[in-house]
């Protein structure tokens, strides 16, 4: 285990909690992420990790040596850490090079020569920060990060200062990068896109709170609460109850329970992806049977792959609907919609967070 | 064995310290103003009403009417001249635009003394008319007088309008005045409608430094016998031997500025608010060859009144005295101008570098109202903060007397007055501003993040000082060096009221020099003080070129 975290908590003063009981870990070689909204608490838990600031309770173990317990607090230059800072923190004075080069560890001259190659860094080794594109100066802040090989590298939203094409390329880059040189590293960004394209676990954070640590398409199709599930992707929640056969019965039909579930009351809630529904064009009307409402279209727009279609059933909850054939539909008129996933997520619909 | 840190920070000194240091500078440098406003509430009677009855009635005019005039001829020459050259090309525009800045280098009790000399009974204007042209004589205009005054400290600081006025005809960009044209405004109805309402805040900033400047003058008043507070202030003090009058008078202005100061405050946001960020400049119209002709005149004429013929006057005048002023009593007055601004400078830069520290990572509203404070010192005039300061040191050398009594250490009171180490740090509170402000626009590129990232290259304290914030401050320590050198080297008031015996400088032997009406052997030491305060408008018509 490259990464261990047990237990991490931490309380600003004021008491606002920002970390709520935290424990994950993540294996040599591997690539964590940590998203959630701004405010949730993930850069502070990062730069715990990195020793610049301190919990109040738990145990950091970094590539097997225990960096923080609440008795004793390695200094963060002793962790054998690396870090790559929003803002780059890329020193003005200094060109590309002598940045990479700037502590006491400093690479041979062979591997110096790979990384600014592998980093696409080849002929600007003598320029100065200011002189490169904001694509540059975070490749020579990853480089920097990369040249103390350090056990675990930790990148804070170092995308975000980027446009959105340029964010996609070098993220996926990053990726590869990182995966060549067998690095373990910590990545904290709101940008979810971000994240599927990069690591091989993520979590999900909300108040301090760790709600998930899963991969992505765990995450995805098995959200373990309704926060995560609003959070990842896109979807819609609709009201369902438990009936005596035992089974969910909602507006738009009735569903099986999964087998070993655990919910406090009858009212529940189901989460639907617009990818799970199916609309009914005239001449297929109730082909899948039970399944089956009768929805106005409130709105329809083109996307690029088919179009997104929002409906509102009588009840007047609202559900989106991402249609794979581009043919517009009328706003206005009633179509038959169904749910094609029999697996959907079914939530309490009191208490928050459990499953 | 891994170095391991103290499971537990002292986490209040931690987060509190930049607020405590910032808070201990802003108490030392507002102390002088503080036993001012005291001193001001518990009046003494007798010289209260002594002052109302005869002193008062003339100073308040006087002084009204100076900083009325002043405001308004700088009013008139400096937005005049922003206009031409922001919104007008003509034949030497680009070298009037930097040129204009000069007149800044000449202290105004420099230039009151050059015109007086020039236009008095015995100079050289009214001896020649009264030998050449006799019927010019009677509109030759009287010098000694308020209107006297008034041109001549305008002549000595409307660049302070021209220099701002110009920074906000600037910031509003050629589409404004398109939009103008469009609407088919005309170059008239443009300036009062648009450009001028636009530009206002700083406008009004630069009138408020003019302000500043006027009721903070000492030297030219003095030199036309033409009593403001300023003089009331010292007279007081040096003539009736009275430190309260002195204080109270002084308590008076001390509000007065107070007021004109929060005024900046104000219009520094505005300028905030106004400016809309990156734009194309302003296109110039080119000017036909009768306009060009006048547009180059007129900001000649101001040139020359403002800069050559005081500065070519000087020169007359010390040539015709430099063998008898050239020697070791003017090497000595240098020496000692320049030990005063180099410990001065030296206070003044740790002090500026320490506030920048302390500002550093605290952001908070608190830390910035303290260091706001801190730097109130500039709106000062310097025989306050000197009697202000001799109210400080009074009160230490009492309190320490009779502290070191109880310890039953025999001590002379009056040990703190007339110390070396008063005039220093009168020096800082005055010119604080102008060693931070460079340090602090550095500072702002040095990121928290940059010490944790080299932190995380093991590189740290003394390793992080000299490889990542020395390198990245140095620039603005030095550039700071200089304003303030020149700003100690130029002080008049300050050192002539608290200087130590035999502490003579170019400034305190101007004064005087001219008091005793010697123009021609003041006229070298007032050369060597231009010379000097050349140095920063050369750095700052550099920074200006970069910008463009």
């Amino acid at each position: 285990m490259s990464l261990s975290i047990r237990r991490i908590h931490k309380r600003h003063k004021k008491d606002k909690v920002v970390a709520r009981d935290i424990s994950f870990s993540i294996d040599d070689g591997k690539l964590g992420a940590l998203i959630g909204p701004s405010g949730c608490g993930k850069t502070t838990l990062l730069r715990m990790i990195a020793g610049f600031e301190r919990p109040d309770a738990g145990t950091i173990r970094i590539c097997g040596t225990e960096v923080f317990s609440p008795s004793a607090a390695l200094s963060p230059e002793h962790r054998k850490t690396g870090m790559v800072f929003q803002d780059y923190a890329l020193f003005p004075h200094l060109t590309v090079l002598e940045n990479i080069c700037f502590g006491p560890e400093t690479p041979g001259k062979r591997s110096l020569e790979k990384l600014v190659s592998v980093t696409g860094l080849s002929g600007t080794e003598k320029k100065y920060p200011h002189e490169l594109s904001g694509g540059q100066q975070q490749r020579v802040a990853l480089a920097r990060a990369m040249a103390p090989k350090p056990g675990l590298l930790l990148m804070d939203e170092p995308f975000s200062n980027l446009d959105i094409t340029l964010r996609e390329t070098l993220s996926q880059e990053v990726g590869i990068i990182l995966k060549e040189y067998g690095i373990t590293g910590l990545l904290v960004t709101h940008n979810q896109q971000e994240a599927f394209a990069m690591a091989d676990h993520i979590g999900v954070m909300k108040d301090g709170k760790l709600l998930q640590w899963d991969s992505a398409d765990r995450l995805y199709y098995h959200p373990n609460c309704r926060e995560v599930a609003a959070f990842v992707g896109e979807g819609a929640f609709i009201k369902g109850q438990v009936s005596r056969s035992g089974r969910v019965e909602t507006e738009i039909g009735s569903f099986d329970l999964p087998e070993n579930h655990n919910y406090g009351s009858s009212d529940l809630l189901m989460f639907i992806r617009p990818e799970d529904v199916y609309v009914h064009r005239s001449g297929d009307d109730g082909a899948s049977g039970g399944h089956f409402v009768k929805a106005r279209l409130i709105s329809s727009h083109f996307r690029g792959p088919g179009r997104l279609h929002t409906f509102e059933m009588p009840s007047g909850e609202r559900l989106s609907c991402l249609d794979p054939c581009p043919a517009p539909l009328r706003p206005g008129l009633d179509y038959g919609i169904s749910i094609c996933n029999p697996k959907v997520s079914l939530f309490d619909c009191r208490s928050e967070g459990d499953s | 064995m891994q170095p391991l840190i103290l499971p537990d920070m002292t986490p209040l000194f931690k987060t509190e310290r930049g607020f405590i240091l910032t808070v201990l500078i802003a108490l030392t440098t507002l102390s002088p103003v503080l036993f001012i406003l005291v001193s001001g509430f518990d009046a003494e009677r007798e010289i209260w009403v002594h002052l109302r009855q005869y002193v008062l009635p003339e100073l308040v005019k006087n002084t009204v009417v100076l900083a009325a005039g002043v405001v308004t001829v700088t009013a008139v020459l400096g937005i005049s001249l922003a206009w031409l050259t922001a919104f007008y090309e003509f034949r030497g525009r680009q070298w009037m635009e930097r040129l204009l800045l000069l007149p800044l280098a000449i202290p105004a009790y420099v230039m009151a003394f050059i015109y007086t000399g020039l236009l008095d009974f015995s100079g050289p204007v009214q001896t020649f008319a009264r030998a050449h042209l006799p019927g010019v004589l009677p509109f030759i205009p009287e010098i000694r007088s308020a209107w006297g005054v008034v041109m001549v400290i305008s002549l000595a600081i409307f660049p302070y309008v021209f220099l701002m006025a110009s920074s906000g005809f600037r910031s509003m960009g050629r589409s404004m005045t398109e939009a103008a044209q469009s609407m088919k405004a005309g170059r008239v109805f443009t300036l009062f409608h648009v450009a001028i309402p636009m530009a206002r805040p700083w406008i009004f900033g630069g009138l408020i430094l003019v302000l500043m400047e006027t009721l903070a003058d000492f030297g030219a008043v003095s030199v036309f016998n033409y009593d403001t507070f300023t003089t009331g202030v010292y007279k007081a003090w040096y003539g009736f031997f009275s430190i309260n009058a002195a204080s109270q008078l002084a308590s008076i202005l001390v509000v007065v500025v107070m007021a004109v100061f929060a005024a900046e405050f104000y219009f520094q946001r505005k300028q905030r608010f106004f400016n809309p960020g990156h734009h194309r400049p302003v296109q110039r119209i080119r000017l036909g060859k009768a306009g060009g002709a006048m547009a180059a005149a007129y900001c000649g004429l101001v040139f020359c009144l403002a800069f050559a013929v005081p500065v070519g006057q000087l020169a007359v005048w010390a040539l015709s005295a430099f063998e008898a002023e050239m020697g070791a009593h003017y090497f000595r007055l240098v020496a000692n101008t320049f030990a005063l601004g180099g410990m001065g400078t030296g206070l003044t830069m740790v002090v500026a570098v320490v506030l920048a520290y302390a500002g550093r990572t605290v952001t908070d509203v608190k830390t910035g109202a303290a260091a706001k404070l801190s730097l109130a010192g500039y709106a000062l005039p310097g025989t306050v903060l000197a009697v202000g300061m001799i109210n400080v040191i009074a009160w230490l050398d009492d309190s320490l007397v009779s502290s070191l009594g109880l310890l039953g250490v025999a001590v002379s009171p009056g040990m703190l007055k007339g110390s070396l180490m008063l005039l220093p740090l009168c020096y800082m509170i005055r010119f604080l501003t102008a060693g931070y402000n460079p340090v602090y626009g550095n500072m702002t590129r040095l990121t928290p993040s940059m010490d944790e990232a080299a932190r995380l290259m093991k590189v740290s304290g003394a390793g992080l000082l000299a490889k990542v914030h020395l390198p990245l401050i140095r620039r603005g320590m030095i550039t700071g060096s200089i304003l303030v050198l020149v700003e100690i080297i130029k002080e008049m008031p300050v050192t002539l009221m608290l200087r130590p015996f035999g502490w003579d400088t170019l400034a305190v032997k101007i004064f005087e020099l001219t008091s005793e009406g010697e123009w021609e052997r003041a006229a070298l030491p007032a050369l060597t003080l231009i010379a000097v305060g050349m140095i920063p408008i050369v750095l700052l018509t550099l920074v200006r070129k970069e910008n463009t």
